[in-house]
């Protein structure tokens, strides 16, 4: 038969819950050991109390108790100075850092553009250096016929059209010559009068 | 049994007044633990020596009267651990005053008493006594409640089994 001694001790302690209170009842109107264990845990509560309840304390020399530090109206306003100010400086320095975060991240950006400006610079150089490695390099008999003989006939081309534009100069200037020529032996001028009807009508008085 | 109610933080007691609240509680958790009158006497002052130390950092999550009795814990074991002795027996002095002989029931829990290990009778004082539930003698003793209830068991059992004369 199993006994129910923890749940007795529990009970004594009034720890046990409801349902544990009402199996332990149950056990008990059929155990009679469990109901002397009851009663000697019963018996062991009242004696323990009453062991306690006769210690008096009355100590045989006077007791000297330590004073507690008294908080004056002056410590409490400095300890809230106190406190304010280190409150105050820890805002400071927190908004410190935070520029000097700032700051940092800035200086930091413009280095790591510096170091990619550096690159592109580089491989912008290294690309004119090639091209002008292939042009010292360029082979016209690489270039495609079509091409070759365009460029050819542009360059006569180009020739003719300076010749022409020569012999239109000294066209020019031969035309000029001539018109100039022209112009200092040329015979005198006949003063074009212009004539009008009311000239026929009206006799001409000349004087004859 | 006069119980005191347990106050927290919130009211002010001067030190004067905690004395005179809870000297004698201290004195016989004391007892309980250190079995000896003058040791215990002078646990209660050092316990409210301890206090006045560190009751700038009394946060009042709980009552005044587990503080004072957490420190006269950890006192009384310092002072046992350092003299040596784990199962002290308690001082027959501590029985010339204020006992009865006439009842053989206090005679025979005396010696139940004097032959209880420290554990034990430090839970049967903090339960039987002061009334503590499991939960707040294991907010002192810094034990499970499960384990306070265990062992207040195993308490029970082994003064039962002293009274019936297993010495």
């Amino acid at each position: 038969m199993k006994h129910y001694e923890l749940e007795i001790s529990q009970f004594v302690d009034n720890e046990l819950p409801e349902h544990g209170r009402k199996e332990l009842f149950v056990h008990l109107a059929e155990c009679e050991e469990c109901g002397r264990v009851l009663a000697d845990y019963m018996e062991m509560k009242s004696g323990s109390r009453s062991f306690y309840e006769n210690m008096e304390y009355e100590p045989e020399h006077p007791v000297n108790l330590p004073v507690l530090p008294q908080r004056t109206k002056e410590r409490n306003i400095y300890q809230a100075m106190f406190y304010f100010a280190a409150a105050a400086s820890v805002v400071l320095g927190l908004m410190f850092f935070m520029q000097q975060s700032s700051t940092n991240t800035i200086t930091q950006k413009y280095k790591m553009l510096k170091t990619e400006y550096g690159k592109l610079d580089f491989n912008y150089n290294q690309a004119i250096k090639e091209v002008k490695t292939a042009e010292e390099n360029y082979a016209p008999q690489n270039i495609p016929n079509d091409i070759k003989r365009g460029k050819e006939k542009s360059k006569k081309a180009q020739a003719a059209g300076r010749m022409a534009y020569k012999n239109t100069r000294q066209n020019t200037t031969d035309l000029t010559a001539e018109n100039k020529d022209y112009m200092g032996n040329r015979p005198q001028l006949i003063r074009v009068v212009k004539v009008t009807q009311s000239d026929y009508l009206t006799p001409q008085i000349v004087g004859n | 049994m006069n119980k005191i109610i347990l106050q927290n933080k919130r009211e002010n007691i001067s030190l004067p007044e905690l004395y005179g609240r809870y000297s004698g509680d201290i004195f016989r958790y004391s007892l309980s633990i250190l079995k000896n009158k003058e040791e215990a006497e002078d646990a209660v002052q050092e316990v409210f020596v301890k206090y006045a130390e560190t009751e700038s950092t009394f946060k009042g999550d709980c009552s005044y009267k587990t503080w004072l009795l957490v420190i006269a814990r950890n006192y009384c074991f310092n002072r046992i651990k350092s003299k040596g002795h784990k199962n002290s027996r308690m001082d027959d002095a501590v029985f010339e005053e204020g006992v009865n002989p006439n009842y053989d029931t206090l005679i025979s829990l005396r010696d139940a008493m004097l032959a209880l290990p420290v554990d034990y009778s430090e839970l049967i004082y903090l339960k039987e006594y002061e009334g503590f539930s499991y939960k707040e003698i294991a907010e002192i003793t810094k034990l499970s409640p499960e384990n306070v209830k265990i062992k207040l068991f195993r308490a029970r059992q082994e003064l039962r089994r002293i009274l019936k004369g297993d010495l």
